[in-house]
Protein backbone atom coordinates (compact mmCIF):
# COMPACT_ATOMS: atom_id res chain seq x y z
CA UNK A 1 0.00 0.00 0.00
CA UNK A 2 1.30 3.39 -1.06
CA UNK A 3 2.02 5.87 1.64
CA UNK A 4 1.34 9.27 0.74
CA UNK A 5 3.34 12.02 2.44
CA UNK A 6 4.30 15.88 1.52
CA UNK A 7 2.45 17.54 -1.00
CA UNK A 8 0.29 14.87 -2.15
CA UNK A 9 -0.67 14.81 1.60
CA UNK A 10 -1.53 18.17 2.30
CA UNK A 11 -3.53 18.70 -1.35
CA UNK A 12 -5.58 15.59 -0.05
CA UNK A 13 -5.94 17.70 3.31
CA UNK A 14 -7.39 20.39 1.64
CA UNK A 15 -9.47 18.90 -0.74
CA UNK A 16 -11.07 17.49 2.41
CA UNK A 17 -12.65 20.77 2.96
CA UNK A 18 -14.88 20.22 -0.11
CA UNK A 19 -15.10 16.31 -0.18
CA UNK A 20 -15.60 15.21 3.50
CA UNK A 21 -13.82 11.86 4.17
CA UNK A 22 -16.17 9.39 5.74
CA UNK A 23 -15.65 7.47 9.35
CA UNK A 24 -14.28 3.37 8.51
CA UNK A 25 -14.59 2.19 11.81
CA UNK A 26 -11.10 0.28 12.87
CA UNK A 27 -13.00 0.27 15.65
CA UNK A 28 -13.90 -3.24 17.14
CA UNK A 29 -17.39 -3.27 19.17
CA UNK A 30 -19.49 -5.37 16.19
CA UNK A 31 -16.69 -7.27 14.25
CA UNK A 32 -13.55 -7.72 16.59
CA UNK A 33 -14.95 -6.71 19.95
CA UNK A 34 -11.17 -5.04 20.90
CA UNK A 35 -11.15 -2.69 23.77
CA UNK A 36 -8.21 -1.54 25.92
CA UNK A 37 -7.58 1.26 28.38
CA UNK A 38 -3.59 1.22 27.68
CA UNK A 39 -4.19 4.42 25.42
CA UNK A 40 -6.39 6.12 27.84
CA UNK A 41 -3.47 5.57 30.69
CA UNK A 42 -0.37 6.47 28.74
CA UNK A 43 -2.86 9.80 27.09
CA UNK A 44 -3.69 10.60 30.58
CA UNK A 45 0.02 9.85 32.03
CA UNK A 46 1.71 12.16 28.83
CA UNK A 47 -1.01 15.13 30.29
CA UNK A 48 0.48 14.41 33.75
CA UNK A 49 4.27 14.69 32.11
CA UNK A 50 3.22 18.18 30.30
CA UNK A 51 2.09 19.92 32.93
CA UNK A 52 4.96 19.05 34.96
CA UNK A 53 7.14 19.96 32.10
CA UNK A 54 5.38 22.95 31.69
CA UNK A 55 5.73 23.99 35.36
CA UNK A 56 9.83 23.22 35.17
CA UNK A 57 10.19 25.66 32.64
CA UNK A 58 12.18 28.66 32.99
CA UNK A 59 12.76 31.94 30.61
CA UNK A 60 10.92 33.38 27.78
CA UNK A 61 13.93 33.10 25.59
CA UNK A 62 12.76 31.85 21.55
CA UNK A 63 13.86 28.18 22.34
CA UNK A 64 11.85 27.83 25.87
CA UNK A 65 8.59 29.50 24.14
CA UNK A 66 9.16 27.32 21.69
CA UNK A 67 9.05 24.49 23.64
CA UNK A 68 6.16 26.02 26.04
CA UNK A 69 4.00 25.80 23.12
CA UNK A 70 5.18 21.95 22.00
CA UNK A 71 3.77 21.27 25.54
CA UNK A 72 0.58 22.44 25.43
CA UNK A 73 0.12 21.33 22.52
CA UNK A 74 1.09 17.54 23.50
CA UNK A 75 -1.13 18.23 26.58
CA UNK A 76 -4.05 19.24 24.49
CA UNK A 77 -3.85 16.74 21.99
CA UNK A 78 -3.27 13.54 24.77
CA UNK A 79 -6.27 15.24 26.73
CA UNK A 80 -8.20 15.28 24.29
CA UNK A 81 -7.45 11.45 23.00
CA UNK A 82 -7.62 10.52 26.95
CA UNK A 83 -11.30 11.91 26.67
CA UNK A 84 -12.14 9.90 23.39
CA UNK A 85 -11.10 6.24 24.69
CA UNK A 86 -13.18 6.98 27.81
CA UNK A 87 -16.22 7.54 25.66
CA UNK A 88 -15.58 5.11 23.84
CA UNK A 89 -15.48 2.20 26.97
CA UNK A 90 -18.70 4.42 28.06
CA UNK A 91 -20.74 3.98 25.21
CA UNK A 92 -19.69 1.21 23.38
CA UNK A 93 -18.01 -1.28 25.70
CA UNK A 94 -19.68 -1.29 29.22
CA UNK A 95 -22.98 -2.96 29.32
CA UNK A 96 -26.15 -3.04 31.84
CA UNK A 97 -24.33 -5.70 33.13
CA UNK A 98 -21.70 -3.66 34.42
CA UNK A 99 -23.33 -1.18 35.69
CA UNK A 100 -25.35 -3.59 38.01
CA UNK A 101 -21.83 -4.50 39.00
CA UNK A 102 -20.28 -1.21 39.36
CA UNK A 103 -23.45 1.37 40.14
CA UNK A 104 -21.34 4.49 40.13
CA UNK A 105 -20.15 3.99 36.62
CA UNK A 106 -21.81 6.95 34.99
CA UNK A 107 -20.32 8.95 37.73
CA UNK A 108 -17.02 7.87 37.36
CA UNK A 109 -16.53 8.03 33.58
CA UNK A 110 -18.36 11.45 33.77
CA UNK A 111 -16.02 12.75 36.16
CA UNK A 112 -12.83 11.17 34.21
CA UNK A 113 -14.05 13.20 31.43
CA UNK A 114 -14.81 16.62 32.99
CA UNK A 115 -11.13 15.95 34.37
CA UNK A 116 -9.79 15.80 30.58
CA UNK A 117 -11.47 18.89 29.91
CA UNK A 118 -10.08 20.47 33.19
CA UNK A 119 -6.32 19.03 31.95
CA UNK A 120 -7.02 20.99 28.89
CA UNK A 121 -8.46 24.39 30.50
CA UNK A 122 -5.59 24.47 33.05
CA UNK A 123 -1.97 23.66 33.88
CA UNK A 124 -2.38 22.44 37.65
CA UNK A 125 -0.50 18.96 38.56
CA UNK A 126 -3.34 18.44 41.02
CA UNK A 127 -5.41 17.85 38.23
CA UNK A 128 -3.48 16.15 36.11
CA UNK A 129 -3.04 13.49 38.86
CA UNK A 130 -6.78 13.85 39.31
CA UNK A 131 -6.87 12.85 36.15
CA UNK A 132 -4.39 9.82 36.02
CA UNK A 133 -6.02 8.15 38.98
CA UNK A 134 -9.39 8.90 37.51
CA UNK A 135 -8.47 6.81 34.31
CA UNK A 136 -6.58 4.13 36.36
CA UNK A 137 -9.74 3.29 38.59
CA UNK A 138 -11.58 2.70 35.48
CA UNK A 139 -9.17 0.77 33.94
CA UNK A 140 -9.39 -1.29 36.74
CA UNK A 141 -12.79 -1.30 36.60
CA UNK A 142 -12.46 -2.54 32.84
CA UNK A 143 -10.18 -5.22 34.02
CA UNK A 144 -12.44 -6.73 36.52
CA UNK A 145 -15.29 -6.74 33.81
CA UNK A 146 -13.03 -9.17 31.93
CA UNK A 147 -12.41 -11.93 34.62
CA UNK B 1 -22.39 -2.31 -2.82
CA UNK B 2 -24.07 -0.16 -5.47
CA UNK B 3 -22.05 0.87 -8.64
CA UNK B 4 -20.09 4.01 -8.11
CA UNK B 5 -19.02 7.27 -10.63
CA UNK B 6 -16.27 8.07 -8.64
CA UNK B 7 -13.43 5.40 -8.54
CA UNK B 8 -11.97 6.67 -5.51
CA UNK B 9 -13.25 7.68 -1.88
CA UNK B 10 -11.31 8.66 1.31
CA UNK B 11 -12.59 7.03 4.97
CA UNK B 12 -10.51 8.45 8.24
CA UNK B 13 -9.81 5.79 10.54
CA UNK B 14 -11.52 5.27 13.76
CA UNK B 15 -10.26 3.00 16.75
CA UNK B 16 -7.42 0.95 16.58
CA UNK B 17 -8.11 -2.28 15.58
CA UNK B 18 -6.03 -2.35 11.89
CA UNK B 19 -2.77 -1.00 13.96
CA UNK B 20 0.18 -0.73 12.97
CA UNK B 21 -1.89 -0.84 9.46
CA UNK B 22 -3.65 2.21 9.90
CA UNK B 23 -3.49 4.33 12.69
CA UNK B 24 -6.50 5.92 14.49
CA UNK B 25 -6.89 9.21 12.36
CA UNK B 26 -5.43 7.88 9.55
CA UNK B 27 -6.97 8.57 5.83
CA UNK B 28 -7.83 5.73 3.79
CA UNK B 29 -7.88 5.69 0.12
CA UNK B 30 -10.38 3.06 -1.43
CA UNK B 31 -10.59 2.12 -4.78
CA UNK B 32 -14.22 1.83 -5.68
CA UNK B 33 -13.90 -0.10 -8.82
CA UNK B 34 -11.03 -2.79 -7.39
CA UNK B 35 -13.40 -5.77 -7.39
CA UNK B 36 -15.15 -4.98 -10.81
CA UNK B 37 -13.45 -7.72 -12.60
CA UNK B 38 -11.66 -9.68 -10.10
CA UNK B 39 -12.63 -11.17 -6.25
CA UNK B 40 -11.58 -9.87 -2.83
CA UNK B 41 -8.87 -12.27 -2.07
CA UNK B 42 -7.18 -13.26 1.31
CA UNK B 43 -4.96 -10.42 2.84
CA UNK B 44 -6.79 -7.57 0.97
CA UNK B 45 -7.92 -4.54 3.45
CA UNK B 46 -11.32 -3.45 2.48
CA UNK B 47 -13.52 -0.63 3.54
CA UNK B 48 -17.74 -2.52 3.90
CA UNK B 49 -20.89 -2.02 4.85
CA UNK B 50 -21.61 -4.01 8.32
CA UNK B 51 -24.73 -5.00 8.74
CA UNK B 52 -25.00 -2.34 11.54
CA UNK B 53 -25.05 1.02 8.43
CA UNK B 54 -21.47 1.84 9.66
CA UNK B 55 -18.78 1.24 7.39
CA UNK B 56 -16.11 -0.77 8.62
CA UNK B 57 -12.44 -1.43 7.62
CA UNK B 58 -10.56 -4.62 7.99
CA UNK B 59 -8.40 -7.22 6.54
CA UNK B 60 -9.84 -10.99 4.83
CA UNK B 61 -8.38 -13.18 6.88
CA UNK B 62 -10.42 -15.69 4.88
CA UNK B 63 -12.31 -16.50 1.52
CA UNK B 64 -15.45 -19.24 2.34
CA UNK B 65 -17.59 -20.85 -0.66
CA UNK B 66 -15.68 -18.06 -2.59
CA UNK B 67 -18.67 -16.11 -1.79
CA UNK B 68 -18.39 -15.52 1.73
CA UNK B 69 -15.35 -13.22 3.01
CA UNK B 70 -13.92 -13.53 6.51
CA UNK B 71 -12.68 -10.11 7.83
CA UNK B 72 -10.26 -9.46 11.20
CA UNK B 73 -8.30 -6.35 12.13
CA UNK B 74 -4.79 -7.11 12.50
CA UNK B 75 -4.55 -5.87 16.17
CA UNK B 76 -6.16 -9.20 17.41
CA UNK B 77 -5.10 -9.10 20.93
CA UNK B 78 -8.20 -8.72 22.01
CA UNK B 79 -10.24 -9.96 19.06
CA UNK B 80 -13.57 -11.59 20.11
CA UNK B 81 -15.80 -12.16 17.11
CA UNK B 82 -15.09 -12.29 13.14
CA UNK B 83 -17.57 -11.81 11.28
CA UNK B 84 -18.53 -13.01 8.04
CA UNK B 85 -19.40 -10.78 4.86
CA UNK B 86 -20.85 -10.85 1.72
CA UNK B 87 -18.99 -8.87 -1.89
CA UNK B 88 -21.76 -6.69 -1.86
CA UNK B 89 -20.77 -5.18 1.39
CA UNK B 90 -17.30 -4.72 0.42
CA UNK B 91 -17.21 -0.54 -0.82
CA UNK B 92 -13.35 -1.23 -1.99
CA UNK B 93 -10.14 -1.68 -1.25
CA UNK B 94 -7.71 0.48 0.65
CA UNK B 95 -4.63 1.40 -1.79
CA UNK B 96 -3.20 4.40 0.00
CA UNK B 97 -2.99 6.05 2.98
CA UNK B 98 -2.45 9.95 4.64
CA UNK B 99 -2.28 11.25 7.46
Amino acid sequence: MMKMRGLVAAVLRKAEIVVKPTSAYAHCDIPCGIYETNSMTTAADTVYKMVEKILELKGMELEQRNSFVRMVHVKEEHAQKCKQELLILWTDYFKEEHLAKFPDLHTKVWKATKLCSQAKRMVDLKVAQQLKEAVAEIAQIFAATKK
Amino acid sequence: MAFSLLPFSTHVVKGHSMQPFLDEGDRAVVFRWAYLFSKPKKGDVVVFEYNDGKEYVKRIAAVVNKTEFVVEGDNRSDSLKTPKIAKEQIIGKVVAKYS
